[in-house]
């Protein structure tokens, strides 16, 4: 008997403790790293088995789909939706002779370039099984041709917008579930992936996409806040394509004929610039000024506190002389012609500008004259940030992060930033706007300032009153309690250095901009890290029961709901659809 | 080529082979040696590019050995643009000031790690440090006692905050915060305004012929504007590859493993079983004084015939029928009727059992050919008449097919708007013999109805301008 309790006794101390201590983490000594389990060591009854194998990873866009390997820092292809890519086999005539120099038919502003989309958010006269369609052919490319790996069994990653109608979300999915034999798949948000490889937990993130520009407040990884303008790079485009246009009739009117000419002009809802030339242009010229008056040097860096140490921005950068009005003279740019590639057209430098400032900043126009759904990008940030509360907006204002294909654009992050702060200045946080505003608040300055007056006055009457206790003023008089000095606190002062100690200081208050990779690299990046997504698909349960199969309840609430937590044992019941609800 | 290797290059060559950036043209690799005799065999070498005279020495690069350029092209990339002394172009896309000037490291090599990838690399160092760091408690530890199921579960638990799904067991209220990156060598990069100054200022004096098009950025791993900064890619690998079928993937081709041979082990083409379609005009008899259809501009507002062929592949007899909608898709409406929508093809058996048979056909599949032209109303005085099979031979049956084009009234047309074509569904039945394929186990005479329907799009021509056609 005595044997045997011995026998249980020693039996975790000879097997088990020694295994524990070497794993447990010494305190004192630095982290060891940890050892990761392998999949057979991981709970069997764990929902979503991560597969040995890596995601794919894939992004659709309005424009382009991007595949890749998880752990890589860029996607492995980025493919169009344009007429280009859905050309039947065979069909060579891109190369023929004279293409470039066909007559392009002059399109309608309103469906200009619509063919080069893989999807519209409104969903009327959208052909579902068309985008279906494009979606299979751009993946069936990518994994043939880029990724060279068969579907079947790959876990994806998908990369979607998170508002979305379920038509669309319900294709996309039925899509890839259907004609890829794919176990499953997670879907992860842009802003939130955009935040994450930015190497931020927090930012305002204003992705400048083709149809619509999104600002998305994140705080702590959460979408808090959510603003959107169609001032994207579709009018960008389709601005560049008038500029080109104009040019181009103005210096080839003796060799197109009058008559055209005359005709070109009148129409001014008609493009005859094809979508290639004008995003060719856009991608190649296109630039932004810096807002005028400034110097691109910002005198906001040189406002920055001092203790921002590593993170800082520049403040002793070498700039030469980089003046705006070094930039506004006007150097002639040979390029060429839209109508045939042979002739090239002059288009002074400056003109390249215009198309970004009037369609992402709408420099020309009121404030009246602006709708809500196309504010202008600073106009959206200032909003956004002003509707974030207090402590978050000051966390997010430093983190701007610029995503999305109109950041590539020179120069507008830094005038984004510019404009943003110029209005924080002229501003000041306040909601209202208008002249009534600029007349209440010139009041209540005046109000204030006569306070101020009389009350100096008071006190002044006060001691000339009582000269008997003009020593002791601060006892007589009591201030109001919003001018009464801060009582330290002992207690909390010695918490908060102690915060201070274990965390680094966090930037917040001014305005800043942080780089991001994108979103395909932080769901690679995230993919990489095996970090589970909350949206998870599987197969059998999509195809069973379609997206009314997700489970309602999560959508309601941001907050973390603990009892319902649990993962699902054998993947039966439910699958969220979380934000894409 | 092995799986790993793809994964880990990708399916682009990992030799000597590159592709030039500008052209897409290979790239040669040829010495730069100023002594002629001894270019053959000795450096320094670079790559050139036959068509356009690109070569690596635009961004700097040479190379010291003519083999595996591959790994040294790879090398170059980790060192930004060269580690030859150059004034590096890439200036305007580094975040200068967000170097810490506190850090010990040299200038060179934060410069050297400002690219995406290494800030890629240093953020996925980062976090997985912040995840073991966030999650202290052993795994074997937790709590509740059990596994901790994965141990980067915290980023985990805080991805699910904002949707509200929680993974992780009761250990959350422990484990401190993540915090952010906090400097450059953990990943973070501030915007420099400044930054783009330099590129804008680029931009203006070297004006659109250094700047990259959007093909060449395209061909890119990261994009960059300026054609100083594009790198040679190693071209895409050719694959050989099996296809399945995309409803049951069932093997329907594969290739022969042998690198050098072109064969197939298995080859299940569609064109085996299903009747290939051909299709040509009906010209109006020579007496009447209708003009002849050209395809190129098929006369609008006017019916116009057409033959359509049915060739049989199988060696069953096939019942067709074939339908069509009424009006072409597409934004111009042109009518189509099949006038004998339901016939037979027949067998394509041996012509040698068509010899020794009946020889009821008249004509041997040999002259199916599309360059006789027919005319209704010909030699025979024939006219095409609803319901009735044009003309049948051994294993092929024509029909007629009336199409009334509408008419194209807009000047300026979309590419291929005027491209008639008409689809049409085409539904087949036929009784297999299963004695044939080999699946006699009863070695009875048994037959098996088989069907098979599927949609399919005869494109026909370009529909003539209503002007035009009046005027000729």
């Amino acid at each position: 008997m005595a044997t045997a309790a011995g026998y249980f006794d020693r039996k975790p101390s000879s097997a088990t403790r020694p295994r524990l201590s070497h794993l447990q983490p010494d305190p004192s000594s630095p982290h060891t790293p940890q050892r990761t389990f392998s999949s057979a060591f991981n709970s069997p009854s764990l929902s979503f088995r991560i597969s040995e194998e890596e995601p794919l990873i894939f992004e659709f866009g309005t424009r382009h789909f991007s595949a890749g390997y998880a752990g890589e820092s860029a996607p492995r292809c980025r493919l169009g939706f344009g007429p280009e890519e859905s050309r039947r086999v065979g069909d060579y005539r891109k190369w023929m002779p004279g293409y470039a120099e066909r007559k392009r038919k002059r399109r309608r502003v309103d469906i200009w370039g619509d063919d080069h989309e893989l999807w519209r958010m409104d969903l009327r006269g959208l052909d579902m099984g068309l985008v279906g369609d494009k979606i299979e052919r751009a993946v069936r490319e990518a994994v043939t041709k880029h990724l060279l790996v068969d579907m079947k069994g790959k876990r994806l990653v998908v990369v979607l917008p998170s508002l979305m109608p379920h038509p669309l979300l319900n294709t996309v999915l039925g899509t890839l579930f259907t004609r890829f034999q794919n176990p499953g798949i997670t879907l992860l948000s842009p802003p939130v992936l955009s935040t994450v490889v930015a190497g931020l937990r927090s930012g305002l993130v204003v992705d400048i996409g083709w149809r619509e520009t999104v600002v998305a407040g994140i705080y702590d990884y959460r979408e808090v806040h959510e603003n959107r303008t169609t001032r994207a790079m579709q009018m960008v485009t389709l601005e560049m394509a008038r500029l080109l246009e104009k040019h181009d009739t103005e210096q080839r009117k003796d060799a197109t004929k009058p008559v055209d000419a005359v005709k070109e002009e009148a129409d001014d809802t008609l493009v005859a610039v094809d979508l290639e030339q004008a995003e060719e242009v856009t991608t190649r010229m296109a630039w932004c000024r810096s807002r005028l008056g400034h110097t691109p040097t910002s005198p906001k860096s040189k406002v920055l506190p001092a203790q921002l140490g590593n993170a800082s921005i520049a403040e002793d950068e070498p700039t030469e002389s980089a003046t705006s009005s070094d930039f506004n003279e006007d150097i002639p740019i040979l390029i060429p012609s839209p109508s045939s590639p042979r002739v090239s057209i002059h288009i002074p430098f400056s003109a390249f500008a215009l198309p970004v400032e009037t369609a992402l900043l709408g420099d020309s126009l009121q404030r009246y004259e602006l709708d809500d759904h196309d504010q202008p990008l600073h106009k959206l940030i200032y909003r956004s940030l002003l509707a974030l509360p207090p402590d978050v907006r000051a966390v997010c204002m430093s983190r701007i992060i610029f995503t999305g294909g109109g950041s590539n654009i020179l120069g507008l992050k830094a005038r984004l930033m510019d404009e943003v702060a110029a209005l924080v200045e002229a501003r000041g946080w306040d909601s209202v706007e208008g002249k009534a505003a600029d007349e209440r608040r010139r009041r209540l300055k005046e109000i204030s300032g006569n306070r101020q007056l009389t009350k100096a006055k008071k006190v002044e009457t006060n001691n000339a009153n009582n000269p008997m206790n003009s020593k002791t003023p601060g006892e007589n008089i009591p201030l109001p309690a919003s001018q009464a000095p801060q009582v330290t606190d002992p207690i909390e002062e010695k918490i908060r250095r102690e915060q201070e100690k274990a965390t680094r200081p966090t930037v917040s208050g001014v305005i800043r901009g942080v780089e991001t990779l994108g979103a395909w690299a932080g769901a690679s990046l995230l993919a990489s890290l095996r970090i589970k997504g909350v949206v998870e698909i599987e197969r059998d349960a999509f195809l069973q029961h379609g997206l009314a199969g997700a489970r309602r309840d999560a959508e309601a609430s941001a907050a973390p709901q603990r009892g319902m937590a649990r993962p699902s044992i054998g993947g039966q019941t439910g699958w969220t659809l979380g934000p894409w609800a | 080529m092995p799986l790993s290797v793809i994964k880990s290059e990708g399916p682009r060559c990992s030799r000597n082979c590159f592709n030039c950036p500008i052209c897409t043209a290979p790239l040669a690799t040829s010495s730069l040696n100023p002594d002629p005799e001894k270019r053959a065999v000795s450096g320094p070498w670079v790559l050139s590019c036959g068509f356009c005279n690109w070569s690596t020495l635009e961004l700097g690069w040479q190379f010291e050995n003519k083999k595996n350029m591959h790994q040294q092209v790879a090398k170059l990339r980790n060192g930004g643009q060269s580690r030859f002394a150059r004034t590096p172009p890439t200036d305007f896309a580094k975040s200068g000031g967000s170097e810490p000037p506190s850090e010990t490291e040299t200038p060179f090599v934060s410069e050297l790690d400002d690219t995406p990838d290494a800030a890629f690399a240093s953020f996925r160092s980062f976090y997985s440090s912040q995840l073991s760091a966030s999650n202290p408690a052993d795994p074997l530890l937790t709590p509740s006692g059990g596994f901790n199921y994965s141990s980067p579960s915290s980023l985990a638990r805080i991805m699910s905050l904002y949707t509200g799904r929680s993974f992780g067991k009761k250990d959350t209220g422990k484990s401190s915060l993540m915090r952010e990156t906090s400097d450059f060598s953990e990943g973070l990069r501030i915007v420099d305004p400044t930054c783009d100054d330099e590129a804008i200022r680029k931009l203006r004096t070297e004006g659109w012929t250094r700047t990259a098009s959007v093909a060449q950025q395209a061909g890119q791993h990261h994009a960059s504007n300026f054609v100083a900064n594009l790198r040679p890619m190693p071209p895409l690998l050719r694959t050989k590859r099996s296809k399945r079928c995309r409803a049951c993937r069932h093997l329907l081709v594969k290739p022969e493993q042998k690198v050098q041979s072109t064969r197939f082990r298995i080859r299940l083409v569609a064109l085996n079983y299903i009747p290939t379609i051909s299709f040509k005009p009906l010209q109006p008899s020579p007496s009447t004084e209708l003009p002849p259809i050209d395809l190129k501009a098929i006369p609008p507002l006017r019916p116009s015939q057409f033959l359509l062929t049915l060739k049989n592949p199988l060696f069953d007899v096939v019942k067709v029928t074939l339908a069509t909608p009424v009006q072409a898709p597409g934004r111009y409406s042109h009518k189509v009727t099949i006038l004998c929508p339901e016939f037979e093809i027949g067998s394509n058996v041996d012509q040698w059992d068509e010899a020794l048979g009946d020889g009821k056909s008249q004509r041997s599949s040999k002259f199916l050919g599309l360059s006789k032209v027919e005319y209704a109303g010909g030699e025979s005085g024939r006219v095409a008449e609803a319901g009735k099979v044009w003309e049948k031979g051994r294993n092929w049956t024509t029909v007629v097919v009336e199409v009334v084009c509408a008419a194209i009234t807009e000047n300026e047309s979309e590419e291929d708007e005027d491209v008639l074509e008409i689809p049409v569904f085409v539904r087949m039945e036929w009784e297999a013999d299963l004695e044939r394929e080999g699946k006699d186990e009863a070695k009875t005479e048994r037959k098996e109805k088989r069907e098979l329907a599927y949609w399919t799009v005869v494109g026909v021509g370009r529909v003539g301008k209503l002007g035009a056609a009046s005027t000729s």
